[in-house]
């Protein structure tokens, strides 16, 4: 099974598109974290490379 | 083992020891002028005037000297707690005390703190021997050189 | 993924000895099994469940499907096929101490050989727990607990289908990171301006600092030029007279003689100096006096520390006593007073340097006499310099005057500027401690402290950047599973009530809303509250057709006696209704139900029906074909028959 019902992907979609600031880049990353996570194919540092990729008042830094 | 020059020293020593030909060669040097004065007087300085480290062991040009150095200690650490001359044990337990054969300096860690102490003694005494920090080497050598005695000087 | 039964093999349980149901390689559509009560339909269900998800038996449980006492082992075989590839599950009871073991053989797997456990395709595996098994292999309880509220079947039926289980568990990963975050964040939220400043500081210190040693460097580098050129001016304005010239000339070189002259001095003392006995003559006395004293006390002793050492491990002493313990420790203790060879060694070699540290007491007096002798002339030589410019000066050059006031302020300048670039510049930490620096001085030193204050200032960023991802992301989540749940829910509540309105169209049941449980409403009350047996299982039916309709799994449908709580209509409809929804279903029928249910099968193509009845010396017997399903009459049926209308 690859791929994932319709309407949890509507949810998605919507729930990104209420969502503030978030990055394209970011979206599609997420959604496919989704995707992986519901067919089994995560492992834990995806988690944190996406969290990393989410928007957030404070600047990179230097 | 760490040789560590007084913490003043390096203020009034300042020209001497930044003019490169025309002044100390090392920083050893301006350590040895200090120790040299403190041994004499017998007189160990202050322990928080001791400064931080500036080199492991002797430099080249020193370790000629050093076992005239560890004399020295041992002559004068023997003067300042007064041990009887004839007292052979208690003259052997103080040698035992400074000395440690397997250092590349001959000198215990003790004799260590000791030495650096006695330099912090000298400095405090020569200082005085200054109106002000002297400028050039020649000065320096003539000021010091004073209160040794030498006949040059009367 | 697609999966079927292909079917079933008992050994050694209950009734049956070796009985094996085969549906062959394409399993027919429909398979009505009549196994009449008593017979083990029940137990068939545990079975498959039992071989499908990990659930647990009792040992009384397991020990209850012992044919006898001479039989101690037994068996229950599953034969799927997965995505068209064929899993068989193994169960094989060990009736003495009550306990199964459970094994698969896959076509795809080492050539069909056994493998421990039960070992089913990826996403299946951990699909096909307990409570999700008795969804699909199914029996009248489950139409009961599907509208207990107390329970939570409903939705987490859709839950786990879908897969929803999964972002659950997602989101409770970011939210552990959030939570730790949170903790931190408390901290550092309070440096943060702090650090930022501080950080900011330390960076335009350095630009300043930088700044400030270029200047500089192009300071000394200026005012060399301004010297040299004052210099020659200088010269130049007292040489316009030919006889000042040659003066000045003569001076010049012999001021310059003079100084390399007093450079040379100065090494030679301080090489000399070096030798504490050449310092001074005190110095040279107390060695000696020294050297002579140690030898006075025979010092070092013959007699040494490695003497008592030995001694100690003696049996007697020297002397003719016997040594014993504690003699032997006074003895050790006392040795540790004593020089050992290697320092004797060292005053050994300090008398040697004495008697050889001969220096030359007249030599260095007489050079430092003439160290005080060539001062005196470099102050002659600078008064006759300056006598000469002063000549000039008296003249009227009033220009030689500003020249050599001029000289003598950039001198200084330039000796202030060579300073202030030493102490911008200097890295040696001996220095920098010595006269005093600080990062706010110290070029070096100020670029560690930026690095350390960047460093700091970077990880309470961190802390804070990734505080507000987690919240982000953990609140997205929250919103996609909720959405999610929503809309499955409502598609699946749709989907039953459309389903329903065929299946009991007077009452128009329906469902209200899926919480935990299946809400039901009807037109003529407000919340139907008890519905008939029949009714329930109608709902519960028409809930499980819609759940797995558009399922991204297809899984076969086992049903316990389908029908027999159903008024004959209804037992139509369901009949009409179930099997289109499922790729695959097995019924497990009564002889009561083949009217009106069973018989709507009769006409299908592809139906299968089978027989199974035990006789009377316990053996179980297996008929296949339709006629004898039809013929089939079993006493216990007829008499629950009759309870149930």
């Amino acid at each position: 099974m690859d791929n994932i019902s319709s309407e949890i992907s509507a949810a998605i979609d919507e729930a990104l598109a209420a969502s503030n600031g978030a990055s394209v880049a970011f979206k599609a990353r997420f959604r496919q974290l989704i995707v992986n996570a519901i067919v089994g194919n995560l492992v834990d540092s995806d988690v944190m490379d996406v969290l990393s990729l989410a928007p957030t008042d404070y600047p990179e830094g230097s | 083992m760490s040789f560590k020059l007084p913490k003043p020293a390096g203020g009034f020593f300042r020209l001497l020891l930044q003019n490169g030909s025309s002044g100390f060669e090392t920083m050893f040097d301006a350590y040895y002028f200090c120790l040299m004065v403190g041994l004499d007087a017998r007189a160990v300085g202050a322990e928080d005037e001791v400064g931080e480290e500036f080199v492991r062991d002797y430099v080249q040009s020193f370790q000629p000297y050093s076992d005239l150095i560890a004399g020295l200690l041992i002559d004068a650490e023997l003067d300042r707690a007064r041990i009887d001359p004839s007292d052979r044990s208690s003259v052997e337990k103080k040698i035992v005390e400074l000395l440690d054969p397997n250092s590349a300096t001959k000198l215990s860690a003790a004799g260590h703190v000791l030495l650096n102490r006695y330099a912090v003694g000298g400095f405090s005494e020569l200082r005085d021997d200054f109106a002000s920090a002297p400028q050039s080497l020649e000065d320096f050598l003539i000021t010091y050189h004073r209160r040794w005695g030498t006949t040059a000087m009367s | 993924m697609d999966v079927r039964i292909l079917g079933w093999r008992y050994q050694n349980i209950r009734g049956m000895r070796d009985v094996t149901i085969d549906l062959g390689d394409q399993p027919p559509r429909w398979t009505l099994i009549q196994m009449p009560n008593g017979t083990g339909k029940t137990t068939t269900l545990t079975l498959m469940r039992v071989a499908l998800s990990d659930e647990e038996l009792s040992v009384q449980n397991i020990r209850s499907f012992r044919p006898d006492d001479q039989t101690d082992a037994g068996e229950f075989q599953l034969r799927l096929s997965v995505d068209g590839e064929r899993c068989w599950l193994f169960v094989k009871f060990d009736y003495d101490t009550g306990t199964l073991r459970r094994f698969t053989s896959r076509a795809a797997t080492d050539a069909g050989g056994l493998e421990a456990g039960r070992r089913l395709k990826g996403n299946l595996q951990d699909l096909l727990t307990p409570a999700f098994t008795r969804l699909f292999i199914f029996d009248g309880e489950l139409a009961k607990s599907i509208r207990d509220v107390g329970k939570d079947e409903a939705s987490r039926a859709i839950h786990t289908l879908y897969r929803l289980d999964r972002v659950d568990r997602l989101r409770g990963a970011v939210q552990r990171v959030l939570q730790s975050e949170q903790e931190a964040k408390a901290k550092t939220e309070r440096g943060l301006g702090n650090l930022t400043g501080r950080y900011k500081t330390a960076e335009s210190t350095l630009e300043e600092l930088k700044q400030r040693k270029t200047d500089v460097h192009n300071l000394i580098e200026a005012t060399k030029d301004v010297v040299a050129k004052l210099q020659t001016q200088k010269n130049e304005r007292i040489s316009m007279d030919g006889d000042a010239r040659r003066r000045l000339v003569d001076a010049t070189q012999a001021k310059a003689e003079v100084d390399v002259k007093i450079v040379g001095l100065n090494k030679d003392l301080l090489s000399i100096s070096r030798n504490p006995s050449a310092l001074a003559d005190r110095i040279r006395t107390r060695l000696t006096a020294l050297g002579s004293r140690l030898h006075q006390l025979k010092l070092p002793k013959t007699t040494s520390a490695e003497f008592f050492r030995e001694l100690a491990l003696a049996k007697d002493c020297i002397c003719g006593r016997p040594i014993g313990d504690t003699e032997r420790e006074v003895i050790t203790s006392r040795a540790s007073e004593y020089l050992a060879e290697n320092e004797m060694g060292v005053i050994n070699a300090m008398k040697n340097a004495l008697r050889n540290s001969a220096a030359d007491p007249v030599q260095f007096d007489e050079k430092l006499e003439s160290l005080v002798r060539t001062m005196r002339d470099r102050r002659e030589i600078n008064q006759l310099l300056d006598k000469i410019a002063a000549e000039r000066e008296e003249a009227g050059d009033a220009e030689l005057e500003h020249l050599r006031e001029e000289l003598r302020t950039r001198e200084g300048d330039l000796r202030a500027y060579q300073e202030e670039f030493r102490r911008l510049t200097t890295s040696s930490r001996v220095e920098q401690d010595q006269f005093g620096f600080d990062w706010k001085q110290n070029i070096p030193l100020c670029e560690a402290e930026l690095e350390e204050k960047a460093r700091q200032y970077n990880a309470a960023l961190r802390t804070m950047r990734l505080h507000d991802q987690s919240q982000f992301v953990a609140n997205l989540l929250r919103d996609i599973e909720e959405r999610a749940s929503t809309k499955l829910r409502d598609r699946v509540q749709i989907a039953t009530n459309v389903k329903l309105e065929s299946l009991i169209p007077g009452e128009h049941i329906r469902v209200a809303r899926i919480g935990k449980a299946l809400e039901l409403a009807s037109d003529q009350r407000k919340s139907k509250e008890s519905v008939s047996e029949g009714q329930g299982l109608a709902v519960a039916y028409a809930f499980l057709a819609s759940l797995f309709q558009d399922a991204p799994y297809r899984l076969p449908f086992v049903v316990d006696s389908p029908a027999v709580s159903l008024d004959t209509r209804v037992r139509r409809e369901v009949a009409d209704l179930i099997p289109g929804l499922f790729e695959q279903v097995i019924f497990f029928v009564i002889s009561s139900e083949r009217e009106g249910f069973a018989d709507s099968f009769y006409g299908r193509a592809g139906a299968r029906f089978i027989t199974m009845e035990s006789t009377a010396n316990g053996v179980t017997s297996i008929t296949e074909g339709i006629e004898a399903f039809k013929a089939f009459h079993s006493e216990e049926d007829q008499t629950l028959e009759g309870v149930t209308r």
